[in-house]
């Protein structure tokens, strides 16, 4: 390969420049080709009136209960009768649905029979904390979680 | 990888146990290619490459895309409109599917013009045949499922055509359908078909294509 004329040790430092750039710039199309994949996978956000969630107050009858979205997570409105109360469906224990239960009046968590009563209290089972409550407002027939 | 006077700690630990770098190799990296090759030579390759992409942006429109009537368009739409990138992922599998005919067609002229496809080499015409039938197949299954007006009258004079054939016309034509008319059911059908069926027949195709190629070697020189 080095036929004299070269300096030896110029060749390998050229040598050396090049398979830096091969490298560098091999990363960088690397890169380049894995980002969008990656961002495709990830969550998307949905922007929807900063969580804002309505229910008619004809769908939700005293004693019953509806399961929501609220802002990406699974949450809870139960009429209990005296007004409206909105709480964190995921159990605070391992993150099951807890789901109510109308006779008993209480929440329950399926996976370690976790119990909750309408605010959120715990009366039974391993969950380490209570519920979280969220505010919830009547208006125009409509029961009303977040936004302005 | 370029030429390395000394192997990593890993790679001598797994020659040991592989034995596979003399093979690799003879068969990469210390391959020798003919002397008579030229450009025209790499559209057989250039066929493969798409197919890899055509693969790996499947799988990802797949994560989601709905095969219904009612929600295919709509996953369609949001993979475009909402996802990150996927406007560029929709659009690289559906051009990367007309490029793939393209460039295997450009490969058969290739080897038609060359007679590349003479004694010894009959078996690599034959299996080319059947993956050049089976990129069809699966570019016209494709087509459907994002359930526009151009997919479904697409499908419709595409399923069309075997009914013109004597006595199992007909039958072809219910049967590629699933039903009388293109419906929900074809859609499943094609949407099956497009992303297990065909896929894995073209790399059995493809594997013993290869397979050949590099039993004779490539044709020439002439």
């Amino acid at each position: 390969m080095v036929d004299g004329t070269i300096d030896s040790d110029a060749l390998s430092k050229r040598r050396k420049f090049i398979k830096g750039l091969i490298g560098f710039f091999g990363i960088a199309t690397v890169a380049g080709v894995t980002y969008p994949f990656v961002r495709y996978l990830q969550p998307i956000k949905q922007q929807e009136g900063e969580g804002r969630v309505e229910i008619a107050e004809a769908d939700l009858p005293p004693g019953k209960a509806v399961l929501i979205n609220y802002k990406g997570n699974p949450a809870v409105v139960i009429n209990t009768g005296g007004g409206y109360i909105a709480l964190t469906a995921v159990c605070p224990h391992l993150g099951c649905i807890v789901k109510w239960q109308e006779e008993e009046g209480i929440l329950f968590c399926p996976c370690h029979a976790g119990k909750f009563d309408t605010d959120g209290n715990v009366l039974a089972g391993p969950p380490p904390r209570p519920l979280e409550k969220f505010p919830v407002r009547v208006a125009g027939g409509k029961v009303i979680l977040g936004g302005v | 990888m370029f030429a390395s006077k000394k192997d990593s700690a890993l790679l001598d630990w797994l020659e040991e146990r592989f034995t596979i770098k003399e093979e690799l190799e003879k068969n990469t990296t210390k391959k020798m290619v003919p002397p008579h090759i030229n450009w025209l030579y790499c559209l057989g390759g250039l066929s493969l490459t798409i197919f890899i992409i055509q693969v790996v942006t499947g799988v990802f429109l797949m994560m989601y895309y709905k095969p219904t009537p009612e929600l295919a368009y709509g996953s369609i739409e949001f993979i475009v409109k909402e996802v990150p990138y996927g406007w560029l992922i929709q659009r690289v599998h559906s051009i990367g599917a007309n490029t793939m005919i393209i460039l295997v067609m450009a490969h058969m002229v290739r080897v038609l013009f060359y007679n590349a496809y003479q004694k010894p080499r009959e078996l690599h015409w034959i299996s080319g045949i059947f993956l050049f039938g089976l990129t069809l197949i699966t570019s016209f299954t494709g087509y459907l499922l994002p359930w526009t007006q151009l997919s479904y009258w697409g499908a419709t004079v595409g399923t069309n055509m075997p009914g013109s054939a004597p006595i199992i016309g007909e039958w072809m034509v219910r049967m590629s359908r699933g039903s009388e008319q293109v419906s929900g059911v074809t859609l499943t059908r094609f949407f099956a078909l497009h992303v297990v069926v065909l896929p894995a027949m073209i790399s059995a195709f493809a594997g013993w294509h290869f397979v050949m190629i590099r039993r004779t070697g490539v044709a020439g020189p002439f």
